[in-house]
């Protein structure tokens, strides 16, 4: 069953169309990639599923979301692209947050957010401010928040869960960016949807099922990776000469950039 | 836990020492009831005491509605006193005294509603623009904020000089009277008013702790936290406007108080409003009494109003803060 549904969605901002009548669908279990150059609109589309913004033109509906404010928290959780946060909170602390729309006592939460830290590797940061991070460990630490939102110890829940993630591997190392793809891979095995902008072509190919192109507000392309993924598509999206290769483990589609 | 021990001693040391010092022996004698009419007792009972709790509680008042307002703005240079809320509770109780005067008494009960109502009309009002001007999606500008505070100081300045000039010479002492107000003119009328005032906020606030830490992630952040920020918001800003109206309305303007308290609180216990709140009212408490006893003593017999004290101590404290404000992220 489809758990979200967006259905010619339009945002315009005064004159200026951000989002072209875009639709998409996502169930259980499905992570959705959106890619595209900057400006694109990708950010707005996120925000427009997030609640942050209302469509102009078109439906958006979820299915299975609580009305209520605390019980949807429950259910959806947003990691915006940057963070704000200037208040000298412990690491443990800002992940524990991630808990506020639940009532599920400070053992049971406890242990979830010790689960947290050690998926997103902040483990042995805890005890750290958070203003005192680097960019990257300030990022896990946003993503374990987010997580914890919607985690639940057995992985069994009888309501649909979403995630919504804008930009999460900017500032990560590889390893981290590694890290992080299983981790959402772990949350997808057990049933939570996840919509993300991804400015990393090739990390979406890998970890997506589906992959909305996005150039100028409109969809140039959406479909699973090896359908996206083309020197064609490329060349509109990013105004660039690419080649498609397949990765040597998985094989999906790799673009790498050729002399124009 | 260190507030919990430091508070009842800074108490004993307010009523203890002043113009006439009791000393330790009497002072503890005549507060456990031991002796009645001594000097000492009639010293304490009618003097001391009552203006020892009135600092107290405007201190509790003042640092805990500094510590809301540094979460509300997501900034810990926040303070009611510097974004203009004092300012603008000052001129909503001159603006009711020069009004009002004419239809009820100034004194006595009515007379303190009235001042109160204005303060906190006043201060709310400020609190709102000032919150327009200086946050958006974005996060809090600290100079617009500081700026903001500054225009409205300047224009509460210019509405309290017109009041001024246009007052007869009996609504200006009125006005320059209440003015001066400070902690000395303490009555068992005003410090009941600022107990109930403050036990209603110190209960009230804490159970916004929660919302106060998730709107430090950011406003968008917190709604998707399942908080209901616009009624969080405005309910936070008129708790805001009635603690710094109160405290203006009873003691006269105070200043940073709510900048120091919950800045050295924050130091010690962290940012977490579920103990910055509780241990900032108790913290506010201590200093003010110290303040006071520093403004009582410190050139006897003559005393000087508290509010000189908290300046001299506040402001150089908040330039230094300014000075490394890189450190806390702002700009």
């Amino acid at each position: 069953m489809n758990l979200l549904e967006v259905i010619n969605v339009s945002v315009k901002v005064s004159a200026r169309t951000l989002v072209d009548q875009i639709s998409l669908t996502l169930r259980a279990g499905q992570l959705l990639s959106i890619i595209g150059p900057n400006g694109a609109g990708k950010s707005s589309l996120l925000k427009c599923v997030a609640g942050d913004i209302e469509p102009t033109e078109g439906k958006l509906q979820l299915h299975g979301f609580a009305e209520g404010q605390v019980q949807r928290a429950r259910q959806l959780a947003v990691l915006p692209q940057l963070s704000l946060l200037n208040f000298p909170f412990r690491v443990s602390e800002v992940v524990a947050l991630g808990r506020v729309p639940h009532s599920s006592g400070a053992a049971h939460d406890g242990e979830i957010i010790a689960h947290c830290l050690a998926l997103m590797d902040i483990t042995h940061l805890q005890e750290r401010r958070y203003t005192t991070l680097s960019g990257g460990e300030k990022q896990r630490v946003q993503l374990a928040r987010v997580i914890a939102q919607l985690w639940v110890t057995d992985g069994k829940v009888d309501y649909p869960r979403l995630l919504l993630l804008d930009e999460p591997t900017t500032a990560l190392d590889m390893g981290h960016q590694q890290l992080l793809l299983t981790a959402l891979q772990r949350l997808t095995e057990h049933g939570v949807a996840i919509l993300m902008v991804l400015h990393d072509v090739n990390l979406a190919a890998r970890c997506s099922d589906t992959i909305l192109a996005m150039k100028d507000g409109h969809c140039v392309a959406a479909g699973p990776p090896s359908q996206v993924i083309t020197a064609p598509t490329m060349q509109t999206l990013f105004n660039t000469a690419t080649q498609i290769v397949r990765h040597p483990s998985d094989a999906s589609p790799m673009v790498v950039s050729v002399d124009g | 836990m260190w507030f919990a021990i430091a508070l009842p001693l800074s108490f004993v040391a307010a009523v203890m020492w002043g113009a006439v010092n009791l000393g330790a022996d009497s002072t503890l004698r005549a507060l456990l009831a031991l002796e009645r009419d001594t000097q000492a007792a009639m010293i304490l009972y009618d003097i001391r005491i009552p203006r020892a709790l009135m600092a107290a509680f405007v201190g509790a008042l003042l640092a805990i509605c500094g510590a809301v307002t540094q979460g509300l703005f997501r900034n810990p240079l926040a303070d009611p006193s510097l974004i203009g809320v004092t300012a603008g509770a000052t001129t909503g109780a001159a603006l009711m005294i020069f009004f009002a005067g004419g239809v009820v008494s100034l004194q006595g009960l009515p007379g303190l509603s009235a001042v109160s109502l204005g303060a906190f009309l006043g201060g709310a009002i400020t609190v709102m623009l000032v919150y327009r001007l200086a946050t958006s999606a974005t996060g809090t500008s600290v100079t617009t904020m500081l700026l903001a505070g500054v225009a409205i100081t300047a224009l509460a300045g210019g509405l309290s000089g017109m009041l001024e000039y246009f007052s007869d010479n009996q609504m200006l002492r009125r006005i320059s009277l209440w003015r001066m107000g400070g902690l000395d003119g303490a009555s068992s009328l005003t410090v009941t008013v600022a107990a109930v005032a403050t036990l209603l906020v110190v209960a009230i606030l804490p159970r916004y702790a929660n919302a106060l830490n998730a709107l430090l992630l950011g406003e968008s952040e917190a709604r998707h936290l399942g908080i209901a920020v616009q009624t969080v918001k405005l309910q936070l800003i008129l708790i805001v406007a009635l603690g710094v109206g109160l405290s203006v309305a009873l003691a006269g303007s105070i200043a940073f108080v709510g900048l120091v308290v919950p800045h050295i609180v924050r130091l010690m216990v962290g940012p977490d409003h579920r103990t910055l709140l509780p241990a900032s009212a108790m913290g506010g408490a201590i200093l003010l009494l110290l303040a006071d006893l520093v403004a009582r003593t410190s050139v006897a017999p003559v005393e000087l109003p508290v509010g000189i004290v908290t300046a001299l101590l506040g402001a150089p404290f908040f330039i230094s803060l300014l000075r490394y404000r890189h450190s806390y992220g702002m700009q």
